[in-house]
């Protein structure tokens, strides 16, 4: 059956079906993305001075979003011009055209990959005094040496043995003497053996040779220097190796802390570059008195400088144990060794980071995931449409405009985006 | 929208015409926000920077709902369509105002606490 009003008009509305349907979903677009911005403005109102961290403004890199604003205005004109060549009946130019559109759409998620590359690999971590440094997280693990190992086979499971620092499947020994190799099937008997998940007696077993831990913190209860609970409450007896923090730091804010001179951070960073940081501020404070206007905390240079231009110079300085100045790695930035008790907060620049990172990305996220939605119904238009052209091309030119509203739309939510997320 | 080929070709010259004009803007946009020299008020980012920033990119918005979407000669039921949508969005944009007058924090909220 053929379905009415596909290429010719409604004689009610004067509009074909899919023109009236594309509209209508355009509207919910709107109330979506609308939601999200009405989200935005409320989170951003509601940061509380003084008592919430600043909000990042102008924090981005801004060229990308720069570059994928002309791709995606320049895909725009593309797609009207390959909807124009079709009305006028030039297949060929028509397929040219939408190319380029999908080489555009291809650029801007490329772009966008890049971007949120670069924020997943960048850190953050916040001290317990709140003062803060940015940078890139080098390590941040609990490296233990075990000799023994009670396990619960009520709750506890062999997820422990993905932290072994050397990947071989070690031996161990129980209380009786017998060897055993750690595998599911024998957790399986043992739980049978000990009366189910609720069997309170817990298996002690050693190993042939100390074993090499390298955990990843979330998954660790608790710890001293002679014992470890994992986190299904496998415990280890033995010596805590490492349980410190590197962190290469690159960027430090000192704008939530009262007495930034006293700041926690510079007794990673040294003297040097406190001396440094104080000069910074001062320099600025007294640009703010000049220019007439008061000194606000939420002003993004004031203090937020970067260690390796300010002070120390490249590779001066060398760390030591007990947490004196930054050693300078090859790049030129300080890598510090925190105690992990000093640590209040540490997240890359994912969603997690803070309120302004969850709203770019839920925002980003949603129209990159338009963007490549489009681009499939735009590169299924251009390779897979050739019959329905050579059969009734007004019919495709229709299917294209449609196509191409959607594609504006997508563009028009860009427009605002950029302004928001990268300049405001 | 409605076109006969010739239509198509004068449209056409419109299409580059606002695709230079939104480009034009974006190294507009850019340039407010990067260029001390064009800072809107005071130095960094202030009321004055958002209120260019979002009246610029509703400029480029309505060149590409007027001309790309063809919004500036459609049917009136589509008009229609979007005056409950643009009544809508500006409703719920309106909503986070609620966060700076909240009638029941100002009703409850004991001074001092």
């Amino acid at each position: 059956m053929e379905i009415p009003y596909t290429v010719t008009a409604r004689p009610d509305t004067g509009l074909w079906n899919a023109k009236i349907g594309i509209w209508l979903f355009l509207a919910s677009e709107v109330m979506l993305f609308g939601g999200l911005f009405s989200g935005y403005v409320f989170l951003r109102l509601g940061v509380t001075e003084g008592i919430d961290n600043p909000w990042p403004t102008r924090q981005l890199i801004v060229w990308p979003g720069f570059v994928n604003t002309i791709v995606l205005i320049a895909s725009s004109v593309f797609v009207v011009f390959a909807w124009a060549e079709l009305k006028m009946r030039n297949f060929a130019r028509y397929q040219f055209w939408m190319r380029l559109v999908v080489l555009c759409a291809l650029v801007f998620l490329g772009l966008k990959s890049y971007e949120y590359y670069g924020k997943f690999t960048h850190h953050g971590m916040k001290f317990e005094d709140d003062s803060v440094v940015e940078g890139v997280l080098q390590q941040d693990r609990i490296e233990f040496t075990a000799t023994e190992l009670s396990l619960s086979p009520g709750k506890g499971g062999l997820e422990f043995l993905k932290y072994l620092k050397d990947g071989t499947a070690p031996v161990f020994k129980t209380a009786d003497g017998e060897e055993v190799r750690l595998t599911s099937s024998w957790i399986k008997n043992l739980r049978k053996s000990s009366g189910g998940v609720d069997a309170p007696a817990a298996v002690v077993l050693k190993p042939a040779a100390p074993l090499e831990f390298s955990f990843n913190p979330k998954k660790v209860q608790a710890y001293t220097g002679e014992e470890l609970t994992f986190r299904d409450a496998t415990v280890f007896k033995g010596a805590l190796k490492d349980d410190k923090i590197y962190f290469e730091v690159h960027d430090i804010d000192l704008r939530m802390v009262e007495d930034d001179a006293g700041a926690m951070v510079f007794s990673y960073l040294g003297d040097a570059r406190k001396d440094a940081y104080l000069e910074h501020r001062d320099a600025e404070l007294k640009k703010a008195e000049e220019d007439g206007r008061a000194a606000d905390p939420y002003d993004t240079d004031l203090m937020h400088i970067h260690p390796e231009s300010h002070g120390a110079a490249h590779g001066e300085t060398h760390g030591n144990e007990t947490g004196g100045e930054g050693a300078a790695d090859g790049h030129g930035y300080p890598v510090i060794e925190v105690e992990r008790d000093h640590k209040k907060f540490l997240s890359n620049h994912g969603p997690a980071y803070n309120t302004y990172y969850a709203i770019y990305f839920t925002l980003t996220g949603l129209h990159g995931l338009h963007v490549l939605i489009g681009a499939l119904v735009l590169t299924y238009f251009l390779f897979f449409q050739k019959k329905l052209y050579q059969k009734n091309p007004e019919h495709l030119a229709n299917r294209v405009e449609v196509g191409g509203l959607f594609w504006h739309f997508v563009d028009l939510v860009w427009i605002f985006l950029f302004p928001i997320m990268y300049l405001m | 929208m409605e076109s006969t080929p010739e239509e198509i070709r004068k449209h056409v010259k419109a299409y580059k015409v606002v695709g230079y004009t939104l480009i034009a803007f974006t190294f507009i946009t850019v340039a407010v926000a990067k260029v001390p020299f064009l800072d809107v008020g005071a130095h960094g980012l202030t009321g004055g920077d958002i209120t260019v920033g979002l009246l610029i990119a509703s400029f480029k918005a309505s060149l590409v709902a007027l001309i790309f979407m063809h919004l500036n000669a459609e049917k009136s039921l589509i008009y229609k369509v979007l005056l409950f949508t643009v009544f809508f969005f500006f409703g719920l944009m309106f909503l986070s105002l609620f966060e700076l007058w909240n009638p029941i924090r100002q009703i409850f909220l004991v001074p001092g606490t």
